[in-house]
This record gives C-alpha cells, structure tokens and sequence, in this order.
C-alpha cells in the first residue's frame, strides 16, 4: 500500500501540470465514513465549467486499491442520479495506478455556470488488521489507506476531508500537519488550493469495534413452480474477515465475559419476506438446530445463529431455505406474460457478498425469457436444471456479481410466457405412465411366454408339489390314528356295564372328530389330483385304509362291550381280546409309517 | 361380460386377495412410517457411529464410481497406516444405497443422497416384513403369513437397527437373511435348483452386507444334519443344499472382504463339509443300489473311516500349515461367552456385546417371549421340514442372542416367526368356535351326540370319566365363552405388544445420538455439540490436520470434519488403539511425545461434566486404560488409576496418574473454575455428581482451540516444539 502510494506521488509530481481542465472543483469537502465494516466515501463537489463549451461529462478517480473494491458509485445532482461508466484508460497526465469513472450528466452544464455534486462510494474489504492476529479478549485494530485530497483531474480550490470513525480510540493518523482528532472524528479543515491530481497519503489506525461478517460465497436458487409456490434456497460461505485469532479459544472466556467477543459474531440476522413459510436452516451435515424467527405483519425476521461463534479468520458454511407464495412477486403482463419480481442479492444485515450467483430456474417450457436488472455489472448466462418429472429440463437464468453490499439487494424482473399446458404437462406424464404401467401388467397378463413344454419337467414339478400337498396330509392322518388310538383305548378302558352301555355313545363321538379332518383332507387330496393323479391314487388308497382300521377298531370295542355285557370280568375281557388289540394297534402304527413314506416320495 | 366382472369382484376369492393386499400394505406403511419417529422428533440425519462411514462411503461410491470404492484405500483414517476400505468392507448397504439413489436421479428425482440413505433403513423394513409373510405362508399359510409380517413390522429388536437414519448394514442384512432362509426352506419344499439359485442370490446379498452371513452358513449345514438325524432327509434336501452350497459359495467368494476365506476359514467348516458329507451319502446310496447287502456292508465300514479320517486329518494338516485359518475371536466369544473378557478387551468394551438380560428380551420382543415357547410347541406339533427349519433357527438365534446383546437382531425375526405361529394356531382354533351353535342348555353342556345317546344321569357321569381318560373327546362345556376370552386375551396381546413398539420406538429407538434433546416445547434444549465442533474442525484446521480420540468417534471425524483421524471404529488394528489409549492415559510429557510420533495435530475428547452427558470419554477412561495397557504392560496399568479406597474416581482421593493423565487435563481443563449446579463447588461434576480433584492447572504441550457451547465436544491443538532456548 504505502509503496503504491509512493508511485503515486511521484508520478503525480511528474504530471501534475497536464490535466484537462474543463472544470473547475471550487469546493470539495469529503467524508469518510468508516463507521460500518465498509467504507462509505462522500464526496461533495462545486465544480465550475470554466471551459469553453457546454459540458456533460465529469470525470472521479480513485486509487486503484480502492477503485477495485468499490462495490457502488454514484453521482448525484440534487439527489438525481446520473449515469456512471468506468473509463477505460485513465485521462491524460493521471498517476499511475490510478482508475477513473466518467459521469454523464442528464443536463449540461453551461458554459461558466457550477453544479453541486455528490459522489458517493461505498468500498468493502479495505480495512487492513494491524496487528494481523489477535487473541481471544484483544481489540481489533485496523488500518484505512486513502488520498488525502480529491484525486481528481481538474484543480480544486478548496478542499477539507473527515474521516468517521467507530471508535474515539485512535492509534495513529497520518499526515500529522492540519489534521485534528475529536472524539471518534479525524478531520483536515482546511487543506488549500491543489492543482489537478494532487496526492499525498491518508492513514488511519483505529480501533473497530464491529466484527467484519464476509459472505465469501453466495448461491441463490429462485425456483418457481406455478402449482403456487416460489422456493429459495441461499448457501452462504461466511467468514469472519477482522483480525486473526490467534492462541486458545476459551470457551470460558467467551461465555462469561462480554469483552471476550469483541471482534467474533455468532449470528447474522436477515429480514425474509412476510409472506415466507417453510423455513429451514442446515448444512451439509444436517440441520442447525439454533435459529429464531419472529414473525410481524412487514416481515421474517430470522436470527441465524451459527453452529459456533465465528472468531477472526473463521468461517463456516450453510444453507437457508424458505418458500414464498406467488402472490406479490409473480405477476401477468399483456399478451399472456409473466413477471417475476424478486430481490437479486442476500437480505442479511451488515454482511458483504464477495460473489454472489442467482439462478432462477422457471418452470420446464417457458419461453421468450428476458430480465430487466438494476446493475449493469450483472452477468447473464443459461443452465439447465431437471428436478422432478423434468423431460426437457427447467431453463435456468443464472446471474453472477461480485462483490454485493446490502444496499444493492435490489428487485430484478424476469419476462417470460408460459402456457397452462405447460403446466398439464407433468400431471399428465404421471397419469400415462401409469396408464401405460397398468397396461403392460394387463397385457402381460394375457400372453403366454412359454416357448416349449417340457412334459417331464412339469411332471417332476407337480410331482414335488403334490409331495409338499401330501406333507400336509399327513398332519390329517396322524391325527386320524390319534383318534383310532384313542378308540382303542376306550375299548380297553371298558371295565362295567354302565361304561359299556356309554361306549356306544363315545365312538360316535370320536367318529364326529374324523369327519372334519375326512372333509379337509378330501380337499387337499383334490388338489394333488390336480397335480399328479398316480400320488393320489396312492393318498387316496392310504386315505381308504384308515376306514378299514376304523371298521376293526369298533368291532374290537363292540367286542368288548359285548363280553362286558355278558358279564366276563374286565381282566378276562381284556385278555381275550389282546391278540386284536395288538395287532390293531400295530396296524395303526403300520399305516402312520407308511404315510409319511408317502410323503417322503 | 360386465356382470361376470362384478361377480368375480364380489367373489371371495377377490375379497381375500383385496383385504390380504390391503392388509400387506398397511403393514408396509406401518413399518416404514414408524421408524420416522426419529426424522419427526430429530431431523433427517445419519445417526450414531458406523451409519457415518456407510455414508461416507456411499459418497464416494456415489461421486467417484464403483471401481475407486472396490480400489479404496483410505489415508484419512489409521494415521499413518491406512486401512484398505475396499477390500475391508461389506459393501452391501453402500451399493444398495447407491443404486437407489442413481435410479432416482436418474428419473429426475431430485433427492439428496443423505435422505436416500436416511429412508434406507425404514424401505428395507417393509421389505422384510413382506418376506416375513411370504415366510410365514411357507411355514404355516397365509393368515401366519400375514401375523408374521404385521409383527415384523414393528418388533423392537429389528427397530433398534432400522430407524430412519440408522444407516446401518444390519437394515438390509436382515431382509436378506430372512430372505436367504425363506428362499431356501421354499427349495427344499420344492427341491428345484432355481430357488435354491435364488437363495444362493439372497446369500451373496447377506454376505455382501453383514459378517452374521456365517451364521447362515453354519445353520443351513446344521438343518441338514438335523433333517438326517431325525430321518427326514429327501433327495429335495439334496439338491436344495448342493445348489445352495455350489452358488452360494462362488458369489461369496465375490464380496472382496470374505474371498477364499468361504472356503479356507474354519468358520464355514460346516458348510463345505457338510456338502462333502452329502455327496458320500449319496455315492453311499448309489453303490447301495448296485451292490448285495452283504457287498455293502463289507465296503461301509472301512470306507466311512477313511473318509471321516481323511477329511479331519486334511483340515488339521491344512491349519497347521497356515492354509486355513482357525476361529476367530469373536467367533470364539459366540462360543464361550467369557472369551472376549479374558482376552480381547476391546471387544468387551463394546456395549452391544455385553451379555443380553432379561429386561432386553422383554423390550426388545415383548409378547413375543411369551409367544415363542408356544410357536415351538405348535411347530413341534405338527413337525413339517419348514417348521424343522424354523425350530433349528430359533434355538440357534435365540441362545446367540442371549451372548450378546446385538444378536437379539437376528433372534427377534426367529421371535416373530415363532409368534405367527403361535397366534394364527391359536385364533383358528378359537374363531372356529365364536359362531359355533350352543346347545341350549348351557348348563348340562352334554354334547348333542352324548345327549341324544342314553339317559341323563349315567351319561353325565361316563363322560366325564371317559373325558379324563381318554383326552376330552368330547366337546368341553362353555366353548364359546372360552374362545371368546381366548381371543380377547390374544388381542389384548397384540394391541400392547403394538402400542409398546410404538412406544420403544419413540422413546428409545429414535435418538440419532449426535443430537441430543431435553424437555419439551419451550424447554426444549437442544445440545448440538457433536457437529458444532466437527463442523468447526472442517472449516477451521487445516486440510490434513490429524486428530487423536478415542476410536468411537473416530467414522464421525472422517465423515462430518472430513479429517483425518489416528483410529476408528474398525478397530482393526489394536495396537494402534492401544497406543491412542497408552496417549490419553500418560502424563501430558509421554503424551506429546506419542503423538508427536503419531503426527498429531489436534486431539479431541468428550465430556460430560457440564451438561451431564453421561457416555463421555472419563466414563470409557478405563477401557482406554485396559486396552492400552494390554499391550503396553510397562507403561499402563489399571492399578495407577483406581484410589485406595478401590474406587475409579476423578474427585478427591483420585490418583496421580489419574490426575496427570491427558485425558483428565483436557477433559477438565478451566472447569474449576465453572459453577455447574447451584449451591455445589466450583468443578462439580454433574455426571460423576462429585467434585474434581484438580481443578487449577495449565497445559504445557497442548491449548485448547475449541470448546463446544456445551463443552461436550472440547478439542485441543498440539502446540509445536518449543524453540530452541538461546544462550
């Protein structure tokens, strides 16, 4: 800086004589107002046109330290402001490393006549920490290099510069000579007659009691869906510009002493519109979960509360995302257009967007789009997006500008038509997929696929089901010998008349519990018909056998019975009997087996 | 045409298929929306510790394709070592998530990845409750089938892993081993190679997404034996196993982590021997067929010697030369619980590996305790090779279960099977009887048949005797009234085994664990600390800064603070965690010195002290010193850190070594001078509830860089070499 500054004295000695000297600056009074984390430069200016002719052009320089970092510049005549364009080459016998813009007045100037002037640039980022790093509790303490004079192509007769600062504590300013410094003011009065590009350094070193809240990175998405909602997403990249921290951060000290945050911020509020809703607030690891917003008639208000408090060289990185109807920032226009109006840059307080990118994404099939932008300096380019159901894709307006302070998050205008059947569209893409989904199931349905029979393959097949058929058959069998076992268990526990009278009774019953399991069974045994009729021939012949059985066992209780009647003692009954029992039994245990062999295979 | 359309509409057969469909997919809803507690109650987030790594594996899987992930070595983990991710992972979880995602995309869907791999869970635990039923119908039939999947749905056991956000292998493992179980109990019904293929297909699934595949292929090779032990083996086992085992196999062998291990790894003994095994029996049969008896009986002998004699003395002889590999540790554990105490410290520290009580069983299945025995009675009842299938299962599963706590997952699947049976055997029972006809005298309770038989009193008295005797052949008296309760009873069962899901779900199940809240509406707080200091450490260290903590959060750290980290939760490698343990546990000096080796740049540790986050790092101190001084026996011991009173303590009476560990400097650095509960000292612990020992102190090679709001999360740079003094 001060070398640059050098250069600059020099060449100014060099030249100083050489300068188009149309007009004349007659009194020239700035103010720089370093209050906030940007400067804001005030130029007031009554210049004269001494030249021979009607004037319409003025011409304001900077230092290119500056001159870069300039985020707005304007020219005023009674409020009213003027065009401003940046001057290719600086004018004839300028420094070196000057840069200079050309204002082109709506009115001339007469020849002889003054007009007042204010020129009015903000700057960001030109605060330079000195020390670089600071621990935790430290103040911060920043540089600001300016000119001293109105760097300026035409003579100045008259000239006093101020410099507002955040603080009264002042660690040095230079020049010495003619400046004085009262309370948070360092101020020259009277600075004299200069002639055209006069140059001397300005230096404060002040105390800044503001954290400086850089937004690094700043993506918008505009997305609007005409079924009723706008969304906007915006991830920041923000970053603590001051001074360094350097050393421990102690949680302790930063939560118990207020003097422990002086240059760190742990919040940045934004002013969303009234009208949003869906709020969310995250990043890429998930939600924050520390945020509040208050809701009033005007608008949203939204405390966002970093994941940590942003010490000096931190950053971090997230994003806000909220939806607003369309009402009140779509719009028809004749002719069946559109306009959509929103604001072009971040509605964050006191935070500086080094590069800020909007994209508008307009839904899929609008057409003849064109913008209206408040800055000249915006660029324009195309991109494409697909999101849900797209098939062409949403063309999307992208809109890149660096270096934003909130005064420029000025409204733009997007024109674009779009038709009602654009909307239809994807409705009814949905409505044919489907349609056609449920078709082919339909039809599929309908066809047969099958190239070749292979009769043995299908023979096995059913075969192996007609096993599986059969496995479960068995579960009727053996419950079938559970109740011939029980039968002839009846028949042995037989032992007095009154019993014998009863038997009669029991077996009927117990014949009552085969006939559901015969009903079950037929019907199992239906199905392996179906399937292969050799195995249920074979079920079926097993199935007969058990009534056989049956038959046996109530010949042995009505045996029994009889013998009872006829007044034999039980013992003997039994006895004489045990031969059938056993062998009935037996046979019982025989048939079981053979089942489940037929279920084996 | 239309009346025959409305007829077959009104048809039973339609109503059934309409009110099964319907109940499907409300059981599918149900089970994907009560795992949403967590996204409703927290946010849509990765929970807890392993679903990071899935995740940030995915990513890379995503981003840079499935040949980098196959060929991923990852440096930002077990600094300096490395760890070859690639051939390190089951990589199931990630494809899936993966493939999702890319089909969704690829119609457009504009979705995050994050939110593919949060919902993962949920997706996958309707599907399993889909193969539940279709289990279900193999096992029983189709009401089975429907109790299974409805009970599936929510069972506390598979929710645990299942909750949206638990990115976890077991959300998918466990669709695909019950998945793998069903295929294959239906192939060997039906004894077709082509679902026993598709079984094979369900196992390459299971193999590629969780190490419990062996479980699957130790159970299958058992079911077999036990189909022969009992006599039921058919030449449908036969094919159903071969096929199984010959297909299987080979996909396995795919999944880079298992490799030739599925053959040479005593852990699939069984499963390759066993298949030896059949094919004997099978020649055995073959010759039998072909030879006299008395040929035959000359040959079996001798040749079941030698062949039995072969194949162990292959198997010793190939383990011995190094070609096999034994058991492993945590194999050995399944087998003798108190294994991993006695020798592997850092498996024990593990909580999920700790030993299930009671009180677990109870809330993680709930009716379904109660319901198991009776499943099993039911199976055993009608024993069917599906049922067989099913009891082998569940007596495995249920014993591992009881080893470790984390195994309840692959019981709770055997549960609920056990419990559709027993429920839908019980309600067909009863609900035959609901509409049954009573006879009218409801006292007298004679059956019609008894009734219609003889005269009144001696009937009265033979029933009853004949009743005792032979079973109750005869109708009971108050039948309806019975089933009436019976089914009340069972519903009651149900409706509070489904409200207790419910509320485990939302009580226990849903908490991410890097977010933590306390209280409701306006006193709600929420302690965000996890992330804001990972987030911190991502934005605000260098790119390849190196942290040091303890290996838990070590996944957390490489996917949240994208750093690099000393150890992880793989815990591979246990010198290395002993070493990070030997760190923490030394004096500030040792330690620098350690991690100056190590290349360190930050270290981080948990505490709890001031918000009362109980899991912190002073509370697994000891494990740190456990397994540090398992390997660095000189330098560690677990003696220096227990006061002389016998007690691990950090307030008055703690040791020297304890008080000049790193671990205690970090963890309490400055909170001696923090009033934490009114009317208690400064430095009052509000987890230990006791008060420090040492409170005033500085560190010498270590500052604090960032303390978390609640001081939960405190990280601390490893200040560099002191210059060199001048003389």
């Amino acid at each position: 800086m001060s070398r640059l500054c050098t250069v600059l004295v020099l060449a100014a000695c060099l030249v100083a004589s050489a300068a188009a000297a149309d007009f004349v600056v007659e009194n020239a009074s700035r103010r720089i107002n370093l209050k906030n984390t940007w400067a804001k430069a005030i130029d007031t200016l009554k210049a004269k046109n001494t030249g021979g002719s009607d004037l319409s052009n003025f011409v304001v320089c900077y230092p290119e330290s500056i001159a870069s970092r300039i985020a707005v510049l304007k020219v005023l005549i009674k409020k009213e402001k003027q065009e401003v364009a940046p001057l290719q080459q600086a004018p004839q016998g300028a420094p070196a490393g000057v840069s200079c813009y050309q204002a082109t007045f709506k009115s001339t100037v007469k020849k002889g006549a003054t007009v007042d002037l204010d020129v009015v640039a903000t700057v960001t980022g030109v605060f330079k920490p000195n020390p670089a790093k600071i621990a935790q509790g430290e103040k911060q303490y920043v540089e600001y290099y300016d000119n001293l004079y109105l760097l300026s192509p035409y003579e100045v007769t008259e000239q006093s510069s101020t410099v507002l600062l955040p603080t009264s504590d002042v660690r040095s300013f230079s020049p010495q000579d003619g400046g004085s410094k009262s309370g948070s003011k360092v101020s020259y009065a009277a600075l004299g007659k200069q002639g055209p590009w006069a140059v001397q350094q300005l230096k404060v070193h002040f105390h800044h009691d503001k954290p400086f809240k850089r937004v690094n990175s700043l993506v918008r998405e505009i997305e609007v869906s005409h079924w009723g909602n706008i969304y906007v997403e915006e991830t920041y990249e923000i970053q603590n510009a001051g001074s360094q921290h350097t050393g421990k951060f102690s949680r302790l000290t930063y939560a118990h002493s207020p003097d422990g945050k002086t240059n760190s911020f742990p919040d940045v509020k934004a002013h969303l519109p009234a009208a949003a809703h869906s709020l969310y607030y995250k990043d890429i690891i998930g939600n924050i979960s520390s945020s509040d917003t208050t809701h009033t008639s005007r608008e949203t208000l939204i405390e966002v509360r970093l994941r940590y408090p942003l010490m000096g060289g931190w950053k971090t990185d997230f994003t806000l995302g909220y939806s607003v109807p369309l009402e009140g920032f779509l719009y028809r226009r004749p002719k069946g257009k559109l306009r959509l109006l929103m604001d072009l840059s971040t509605s964050f307080d006191d935070v500086w967007v080094e590069q800020l990118t909007t994209r508008v994404v307009l839904p899929e099939g609008a057409k003849h789009i064109k913008a209206t932008l408040p800055f000249a300096d915006i660029q324009q380019s195309w991109d494409k997006k697909f999101t849900y159901l797209d098939t062409a894709g949403r063309p999307v307006l992208v809109l890149s500008k660096s270096n934003v302070v909130p005064e420029q998050n000025k409204p733009f205008a997007v024109d674009y038509s779009f038709t009602f059947t654009g909307m239809m569209r994807e409705p009814l893409l949905l409505i044919s997929v489907f349609a056609a989904f449920f078709a082919a199931v339909a039809l599929y349905n309908r066809l047969d696929f099958t190239i070749t029979r292979d009769e043995k393959w299908q023979e096995g097949q059913a075969h192996d089901k007609a096993l599986g058929l059969i496995q479960s058959l068995t579960e009727y069998w053996d419950r079938e010998a559970d109740v011939l076992d029980r039968l002839v268990r009846l028949a042995h526990s037989i032992s007095n008349r009154p019993s014998a009278d009863a038997a009669p009774a029991s077996r009927q019953a117990l014949e009552a519990e085969l006939r559901p399991l015969d009903e079950q069974s037929k019907a199992l045994l239906s199905q392996v018909e179906a399937l292969s009729p050799k195995l249920a021939a074979a079920a079926r012949n097993h199935g007969d056998k058990s009534k056989v059985l049956l038959g046996r066992a109530a010949k042995l209780l009505s045996d029994k019975s009889d013998l009872i009647k006829k007044d034999v003692a039980a013992h003997e009954a039994s006895a004489k009997l045990a031969g059938a029992t056993r062998q009935l039994e037996e046979a019982i245990r025989e048939w079981v087996d053979e089942g489940a062999k037929l279920a084996q295979g | 045409m239309i009346q025959s359309f409305i007829k077959r509409l009104f048809s039973p057969k339609s109503q059934e298929l309409v009110l099964r469909l319907s109940i499907l997919a409300l059981v599918y809803l149900y089970a994907f929306s009560i795992r949403l507690f967590s996204v409703l109650r927290y946010e849509s987030v990765i929970h807890e510790f392993d679903p990071y790594f899935n995740y940030r594996s995915t990513i890379k899987l995503v981003t840079e394709g499935f040949h980098e992930f196959w060929n991923w070595f990852d440096s930002d983990s077990w600094y300096p070592l490395g760890r070859v991710v690639g051939g390190t992972v089951y990589p199931g979880i990630m494809i899936t998530a993966a493939a999702m995602y890319k089909v969704l995309t690829s119609m457009s869907a504009w979705v995050q990845l994050r939110d593919v791999c949060v919902f993962t869970g949920p997706f996958f635990a309707g599907n399993t409750a889909l193969i539940a039923y279709l289990f279900g119908c193999e096992l029983k039939d189709r009401g089975t089938g429907l109790v299974a999947a409805a009970l599936m749905a929510v069972v506390p056991g598979y929710i645990s892993r299942s909750v949206a956000g638990s990115y976890d292998n077991e959300a998918v493992a466990i669709f695909a081993l019950l998945a793998t179980f069903y295929l294959f109990v239906r192939s060997v019904r039906l004894g077709t190679v082509s679902s026993a293929a598709l079984a094979a297909f369900a196992y390459l699934y299971m193999a590629a997404s969780w190490g419990a595949y062996v479980f699957i292929s130790n159970l299958i090779p058992l079911y077999v034996l036990v189909m022969i032990a009992i006599r039921r083996y058919h030449r449908r086992l036969y094919v159903a196993y071969t096929t199984f085992w010959a297909i299987g196999g080979l996909l396995a062998m795919q999944v880079r982590f298992i490799g030739s291990n599925h053959v040479t790894s005593h852990e699939l003994l069984s499963f390759n021997v066993v298949w030896l095994g059949l094919q004997a029996w099978e020649l055995l049969m073959w010759l039998k067929a072909r030879t006299t008896t008395a040929q035959f009986a000359r040959a079996i002998g001798t040749t079941i010697i030698t062949a039995v004699g072969a194949v162990v003395g292959g198997v010793v002889l190939l383990t011995l030369t190094g070609k096999m590999t034994p058991w492993t540790g945590r194999f050995w554990t399944l087998l003798d619980p108190t294994y991993a105490k006695k020798y592997i410290p850092i498996i024990a520290s593990v909580s999920e590996h700790q030993p299930t009580t009671w009180s677990t069983y109870v809330f993680d299945v709930h009716l379904l305790v109660f319901g198991a025995p009776a499943g099993l009675y039911f199976c055993f009842k009608s024993l069917r090779d599906s049922q067989l299938f099913l009891i082998t299962f569940a007596l495995t599963a249920i014993y591992f279960s009881g080893i470790m706590i984390r195994l309840m997952l692959v019981a709770a699947p055997a549960f609920v099977l056990l419990g559709a049976i027993a429920v839908s055997t019980t309600l067909y029972t009863y609900t035959a009887h609901l509409w049954e006809v009573e006879p009218v005298e409801g006292d007298a309770a004679a059956s019609t048949a008894a009734a219609a038989a003889a005269g009144p009193t001696p009937v009265k008295k033979s029933k009853s005797k004949s009743a005792s005797k032979s079973g109750g052949f005869a109708p009971l008296p108050y039948r309806r009234e019975t089933a009436i309760l019976v089914c009340a009873l069972v519903m009651f069962g149900l409706v509070s085994y489904s409200r207790h899901c419910n509320w485990v779900t939302s009580e226990a199940y849903s908490s991410p664990s890097i977010v933590l809240i306390s209280g409701w509406g306006p006193y709600r707080m929420v302690l965000d600390d996890f992330r804001e200091a990972y987030y911190w450490l991502r934005h605000n260290t260098a790119p390849d800064a190196r942290i040091m903590s303890w290996w838990d959060y070590g996944y957390q750290i490489t996917s949240m603070a994208n750093r690099t980290v000393i150890v992880d939760n793989n815990t591979w490698n246990n010198t290395h965690i002993a070493t990070v343990g030997r760190a923490m546990s030394s004096n500030e000096s040792a330690a620098y010195e350690i991690m100056r080796q190590l290349d360190v740049d930050y270290v981080l540790v948990i505490f709890g002290g001031l918000s009362g986050y109980s899991s912190d790092d002073i509370n697994k101190f000891l494990w740190m010193v456990r397994i540090g001084g398992g390997v660095y026996k000189d330098h560690v011991q677990e003696k220096d850190f227990i006061s002389e009173s016998g007690e691990y303590t950090i307030a008055e009476g703690a040791t020297p070594t304890m008080l000049d560990s790193l671990m205690y400097k970090a963890s309490f650095y400055d909170f001696g001078n923090v009033m934490t509960e009114q009317s208690k000292p400064t430095g009052w612990d509000r987890v230990r509830q006791k008060e420090i020992a040492r409170k005033h102190y500085e560190l010498d090679h270590i500052q604090e860089a960032f303390t978390s709001e609640h001081w939960i999360v405190r990280i601390f740079s490893v200040k560099d070499l002191a210059n060199r003094a001048e003389r």
